[in-house]
């Protein structure tokens, strides 16, 4: 029997027993529920419940026979069909024909901080003697113009440093058609050709040398295999909230990805960073087509790593998850904001894929991994819903006398029954499905005797008990905004924030404001009603409530890096590379330190489009990179020559980002005003520039 | 620190302590050329120039000997402008200018690449069936698949778009 035929005869018949895990106890779980409803489900609102309810039931329950199947696989130790199994031992590419191209695709990113991240990666394959097997490149997709001179910059610094020139390559494109997935693309029409696969970074990944040489290794021993994921772990974490991401992650992320290729094998998803991918089937048959018609749900698919490893499935070759695979990591968002502003851009993402689920070619599991990352948002409105419709029951049965005698004829009359001790049971089976597999993941750390890892056994389950409070009051406030990121897209509506992030400092009260004022609301309100109808009813409401109520300062609070520091301190939320830090975060810290170069002029790495007109190295650099042969039309000369002369009379800081582009994409027009900007004579002008002091102040 | 009592010995001591510069001062510069000793704008005009060189990307006494003499052939006393106009001349009769940019390592064109020469392949999205069923129905009934609810590929003006980016390269 062939490899391929074995993992998938495997895989249905563990599909079919999860699928049978996850609806048989969801049916009892809503037959519980309609028996233990005061009026058997008579009524539509309770109907409505039960359907809600079995549901929601059925999706927690993915997630915890994923879990129970991880701690099944990490017990035995491993999982035959583990895809590095075969692996040799040395970490060699004797093949000298294979090359890879490691991809930092990077949009208006903090220049240091990716390279930074770029130097500790090719230092850590530089140190498996390996290297030159490997390419690097910087695919910029970054609109502003102060990103774009900066990390031009900060290339040409970095390859004369490390003696880098022609390993590590810059691009930027001039458009942004289709973003990341668009940006990927275009490198693949222009140089996938020279290379066999592609390492596909997030500008805040970081992989080890050995773990990508692992991965190459892997892939040539199974042709068959398009995609290889790697499960990424969350580093550098400082505020509160993504210090508690950090910590479940590191103790519960293993278990989940274990059971996670328990049930997926070969028909895994691809996350969009961290994999490694064959380039010849991808550029055949990955490339994502545009959807019809207008609205959120039409034009460019914007989650687009689900159908890129649904395309390469549907064409013949695996998408592996390589669970086994350590020394990955990324980073998390450091507020709930920033959280949830990358969450409405997924959810926009995933509700796209319904409109592929029927596609024809797709294996059944991506179809259902579509169902499921739509249910990811999805959930939350189901949630909301059920809550919404528990709170009117509740309120129902006190302000609406009962019916005794229905239109039916009884002999006796019908007495509502409500069965509390039902209701604990059924939300006893609700605690044990979202909280056993976290004790299990513990569990086994500790049995591994890996608990020094998260500061010993006492503080790894106060961990797990502050990660369990503060996921409970975040859990509102999450459910009320991916309810509203739902019917927003499905309506059309377009809802945009811009928070400022500045420099760690966490989200303001101002801004918490803003984003949660109307939650705050909400759960007062809710909160307020149901106590004056339904006293009995508010404990059972109480952390829903609660969570909304108090999610101005959650969400404040949660944000400070102070906080997670104090916490830290505690020995709260610690994780094993904070207790003894891999080579790679190590390096990266101290990449992250290094100083700027020294330069004579007082101009900020931030100000690239006075940096370019004026330093001129840095002038050099940009003509150099960019110097191409355009003609321009007599009007669009006129333009530049106004845009000159405006920008010389007025300074940069009167030129808008367009109008810096366009000055930066015209090698005439930016060397003319870097002439005329050195013969301005000392004033307020050239002060503008940054030629001599301002003396007016 | 007080030259007249510090530790020099005798013979690197200077003769007086250090003068404060005066206008019109003279004295013999580097090139044998008697100059005077600058006034503020001649000292805004040096400085201008050495800001210039030193942004450059070249050894220090080279960028220096530029500044030195694209000072000497104007003197210090002209405008920054016109100090400017002698240090790009001095520059462009060292071939400093446009082909060889400042010590880059480009090529005569004065073109650095950043990447490597492209290898260019195409990259086509396949058509997708979203509405299996509709196409089965119009082949049962009509021998022929349905086109309706394709998701389609990129139409040519944005594929022309997506190549449009290499018409520089």
């Amino acid at each position: 029997m062939t490899e391929k035929l074995r993992w998938a005869n495997a895989a249905l018949r563990r599909r079919f027993c999860l699928l049978a895990l996850i609806i048989l106890p969801s049916l009892l779980a809503a037959r519980t529920m309609y028996l233990l409803l005061p009026h058997k489900g008579d009524e539509n609102i309770e109907l409505a419940m039960v359907g809600l309810f079995g549901v929601l039931f059925a999706w927690i329950s993915v997630g915890f026979w994923t879990a129970l199947a991880g701690v099944w696989v990490t017990l035995r130790g491993y999982d035959r069909f583990t895809v590095t199994l075969s692996c040799p031992e040395a970490l060699e590419l004797p093949n000298p024909e294979v090359r890879t191209a490691i991809l930092f695709p990077v949009y208006n990113e903090d220049v240091k901080s990716f390279m930074a991240g770029i130097r500790t990666v090719l230092h850590s394959l530089r140190g498996t003697g390996q290297a030159s097997r490997f390419d690097i490149f910087i695919l910029s997709d970054s609109t502003n113009p102060e990103s774009w001179v900066a990390e031009e910059e900060a290339w040409h610094e970095f390859c004369r440093e490390e003696e880098a020139f022609g390993q590590v390559f810059y691009r930027r494109r001039r458009s942004n058609l289709s973003r990341k997935s668009g940006n990927i693309a275009d490198f693949c029409r222009r140089w996938g050709a020279n290379y066999r696969y592609m390492i596909v970074y997030d500008a805040d990944s970081l992989m080890r040398g050995a773990t990508m040489i692992r991965m190459v290794q892997a892939m040539e021993l199974h042709p068959s295999v398009g995609i290889l994921q790697t499960p990424p772990k969350a580093m550098n974490s400082r505020s509160l909230i993504s210090r508690v991401q950090q910590f479940a992650n590191h103790l519960y992320g293993p278990v989940f990805a274990a059971g996670l290729h328990y049930w997926q094998l070969g028909e895994a998803q691809y996350w969009g960073h961290n994999a490694i991918i064959r380039i010849e089937p991808f550029m055949a048959h990955c490339q994502l087509p545009r959807l019809p018609g207008k609205g959120p749900l039409s034009g460019e698919i914007l989650s687009h790593d689900f159908v890129e490893s649904a395309l390469m499935r549907k064409a013949g070759y695996g998408v592996w998850l390589a669970y086994e695979l350590d020394g990955s990591w990324e980073e998390t968002p450091p507020t709930l904001i920033d959280e949830l502003i990358r969450d409405r851009r997924w959810c926009q993402g995933n509700l796209q894929h319904s409109r592929l689920i029927f596609a024809h070619g797709f294996f059944p599991t991506h179809r259902a991994l579509f169902v499921n990352g739509i249910m990811s948002y999805g959930s939350a409105l189901l949630w909301g819903l059920f809550l919404i419709i528990s709170s009117l029951q509740a309120i129902v049965e006190i302000l609406v006398p009962p019916t005794y005698f229905p239109s039916t004829r009884t002999l006796f009359p019908v007495w509502p029954t409500w069965y509390p001790q039902w209701a604990l049971t059924l939300l006893s089976s609700t605690a044990v499905l979202l909280f056993l597999p976290k004790l299990l993941a513990m569990l086994l750390v500790i049995s591994k005797g890996a608990a020094r890892g998260f500061g010993g056994v006492w503080s790894m389950s106060c961990g797990v008990l502050g990660e369990i409070v503060v996921s409970t009051f975040l859990a509102p406030v999450r459910m009320l905004f991916h309810s509203l990121f739902v019917v927003t897209t499905l309506l059309g509506w377009r809802v945009t924030w811009s928070a400022q992030n500045r420099g760690g400092t966490g989200t303001s009260w101002a801004d918490a404001f803003r984003f949660h004022w109307w939650g705050t609301l909400l759960g007062f309100a809710w909160g307020g009603a149901i106590w004056v109808v339904n006293p009995g009813f508010f404990w059972w409401l109480s952390p829903i409530v609660a969570g909304l109520a108090l999610s101005i300062p959650l969400s404040v609070w949660s944000s400070r890096a102070s906080w997670g520091e104090t916490a830290k301190h505690w020995g709260l939320f610690l994780t094993p590379p904070e207790i003894r830090a891999p080579e790679e975060i190590a390096a990266l810290a101290e990449n992250l330190r290094r100083p700027t170069p020294y330069s004579p002029f007082l101009l900020s790495r931030r100000q690239g489009f006075i940096r370019a007109v004026v330093i001129p190295s840095v002038h050099a650099l940009h003509i150099a990179l960019n110097r191409h042969q355009r003609r321009y039309s007599p009007a669009q000369v006129k333009r530049m020559q106004k845009l000159e002369a405006e920008a010389l009379a007025k300074g940069p800081n009167a030129l808008d980002r367009k109008a810096k582009s366009a000055i930066l994409s015209d090698p005439a027009s930016l060397h003319r005003l870097h002439v005329q900007v050195w013969e301005l004579e000392d004033g307020p002008q050239a002060a503008q520039w940054g030629l001599c002091p301002d003396e007016r102040e | 620190m007080n030259p007249e009592t510090s530790n020099f010995p005798a013979e690197g001591r200077p003769d007086r302590p250090f003068a404060l510069s005066r206008p019109s001062e003279e004295c013999a510069g580097p090139h044998g050329i008697e100059e005077s000793l600058p006034d503020e704008r001649g000292q805004r005009t040096r400085d201008r120039v050495l800001l210039y060189v030193r942004g450059m990307d070249i050894p220090p006494l080279r960028s220096l000997a530029f500044a030195a003499e694209s000072l000497s052939r104007t003197g210090p006393a002209v405008s920054q402008a016109e100090a400017m106009h002698s240090l790009r001349e001095v520059l462009r009769e060292e071939g400093r200018m446009e082909g060889r940019q400042y010590g880059l390592e480009d090529d005569e064109d004065g073109k650095l690449d950043s990447a490597p020469p492209i290898n260019r392949r195409s990259m086509i999205a396949e058509k997708l069936d979203r509405k299996p069923w509709l196409t089965a129905l119009a082949r049962l009934f009509f021998g022929r698949p349905a086109i309706s609810g394709d998701a389609t590929p990129p139409t040519p003006q944005q594929e022309k778009n997506a190549q449009g980016e290499h018409r520089h390269d």
